[in-house]
């Protein structure tokens, strides 16, 4: 046989066995726990060991007075001899002053202890009021002695205490005030610094290195963190209409509107009116989805289009005043002076339902195509899809469209030509497509 | 008037094979007949709507113009421009 097989057999029946055995043995603990139950004994293996029964070495550092062991005795004498040697010192004190420096220091050893004890929560208390909880290094100037050179480091951290709103350890009464209020300004903070440096600069070493001396050294990343200066407070924003007014011209200079040099010649030659309106380059660029084809010919046929000025209707032309009509909107044709004329408000904002634009230039092109009279009159495809949809077999866009083949006509080229530039068309050009192949296939082939 | 439901395919929207219900107008006005409860609802909601259409203002001799009129619910004019826009709904009346 294969001896990793052996092995892992091995292996597998010694750990059933534990497991067999363990299980015996947890069964006969419980079976004897519920005999002494019965029989009233009480269980010892769960009491806890007595500590006194734990030897010294056991107990190691733990203070024998908590747990009552044997050398809790000798201690409580120990101490009180110490307690009794140190009230005769001080009664020999007033005698024997000079004494002190004999004396064992293994008897003074607790005192100092005690004294360092007590002294102790007076510096957390000074860490407290002064919220620092790390003591400043130690300068060469204490390490020597020298009580002069030891100021030194005090007024440096007065310094960097008026830089900083924490109050440094040993720093006198004032300079503990500064470092509790802040510096509202970065005036006052540059003031108190400065006071502090002149008290420095008196004391014959040389001053320590201040953050502003070193600012310069950092990196931005760490300028951005330096407050040496004071506290930043963020300047009111003062906000221009008259610099949002100047840059919106800026912005409807998109470059979607972008016409070939050709078209936009053509274009000049076509559109009248003034071209410092907004919405002038906009219609150029409508009008350059008929292409240089369409374009060419509604220039030779004499035709013009005509932006109104802003907020002017089409009723302020003086052949539509007297039309007898109050409600005209957006865009008109006028055949006998082939003129079409178009307001601003249906090309600087989306118009609803339908394009003007391309509606209204789509009768200049049918009525430049003709001559006289309108092409669409006389085509045989338009006329034909004309009648196709008055007897059902294809649809109207809506009820204007069937009033006349030119009407007809014009709704087709607009809904060939608009792309998303008005809401809620009446009739888009997938609905053309679906609805009126055969117009969709003579518009597309006009334009071709 | 009967109904039918407008199908995708890859030579643009056919109207379905079936037709989805009939639809008139009558002195009572409009009377539908669709079996789907839910198609029934929308359609009479369509036809509830004020319709925004175009009216043609001027000749092809004068100027050539237009202005925009309401139709109200009731009319027979607003009926055909309600079964006109039932593309919206994509059906289709014939």
């Amino acid at each position: 046989m294969d001896p990793i097989y052996i092995q892992v057999n091995q292996t597998r029946v010694s750990e059933f066995t534990q497991k067999t055995g363990d299980a015996l043995s947890s069964t006969r603990s419980k079976e004897a726990k519920a005999k002494a139950e019965r029989t009233g004994e009480v269980d010892k293996s769960a009491m806890s060991t007595d500590s006194s029964a734990m030897s010294e070495d056991m107990l190691g550092n733990m203070d024998p007075d908590d747990y009552g062991g044997s050398g809790a005795k000798q201690f409580a004498q120990m101490w009180k001899e110490q307690l009794e040697d140190v009230e005769r010192d001080k009664e020999r004190d007033p005698e024997e002053g000079e004494d002190e420096d004999d004396e064992p220091e293994d008897k003074t050893a607790p005192n100092k202890e005690e004294s360092e004890i007590e002294g102790a929560p007076v510096d957390g208390e000074s860490e407290v009021e002064g919220t620092r909880l790390t003591p400043p290094p130690p300068t060469s100037a204490e390490v020597a002695g020298d009580p002069e050179k030891s100021r030194e480091p005090a007024q440096a951290a007065a310094n960097e205490q008026a830089e900083r709103p924490v109050a440094p350890e040993k720093a006198p009464a004032p300079a503990k005030e500064a470092a509790v209020t802040p510096p509202t300004s970065a005036g006052e903070a540059k003031a108190q610094a400065n006071e502090k440096f002149n008290a420095s600069r008196t004391s014959p070493v040389t001053p320590p290195k201040t953050r502003d001396a070193a600012a310069g050294k950092k990196s931005s990343l760490g300028s951005l963190l330096d407050f040496s200066s004071g506290y930043r407070i963020a300047e009111e924003a003062h906000w221009d209409p008259e610099a949002v007014e100047e840059a919106l011209p800026e912005e409807s200079e998109t470059p979607e509107e972008a016409v070939p040099e050709v078209i936009s010649i053509l274009l000049e030659r076509l559109i009248s009116g003034d071209s410092s309106q907004p919405g002038f380059r906009k219609l150029g660029g409508l009008l350059a989805r008929f292409g240089r084809r369409v374009l060419q010919q509604c220039i030779e046929a004499q035709a013009k289009v005509y932006l109104l000025p802003p907020g002017e209707p089409l009723l302020a032309h003086p052949q539509l005043a007297n039309c007898g009509f109050s409600d005209l909107q957006g865009a008109a044709y006028l055949p006998d002076l082939r003129l079409c004329l178009v307001e601003d408000d249906c090309v600087s904002q989306a118009p609803r339902g339908f394009h003007p634009v391309f509606y209204y230039f789509a009768h200049l092109w049918d009525h430049a195509m003709g001559g006289e009279n309108f092409a669409s009159s006389k085509s045989a495809a338009v006329n034909a899809s004309y009648q196709v949809c008055l007897e059902g077999g294809h649809r109207f866009g809506d009820l204007m469209s069937s009033h006349s083949p030119a009407h007809y006509f014009a709704q087709a080229v607009e809904s060939y030509l608009t792309e998303n530039d008005c809401f809620e068309p009446l009739w888009t050009r997938q609905d053309l497509y679906d609805f009126d192949r055969s117009i969709y296939d003579y518009i597309e082939y006009l334009l071709r | 008037m009967i109904l039918y439901r407008l199908r995708s395919t890859r030579e643009g929207r056919k109207r379905d094979e079936f037709p989805s219900g009939e639809i008139f107008f009558d002195e009572n006005g409009l009377r539908l007949d669709v079996p789907d409860r839910t198609l029934s609802k929308s359609i009479s909601k369509h036809f509830q709507e004020n319709f925004r259409v175009r009216a043609v203002r001027g000749t092809t001799e004068t100027f050539l113009s237009h202005a925009w009129i309401s139709l109200e619910p009731g009319s027979e004019q607003h009926f055909d421009e309600g079964l006109r826009q039932l593309v919206r709904l994509n059906l289709v009346a014939e």
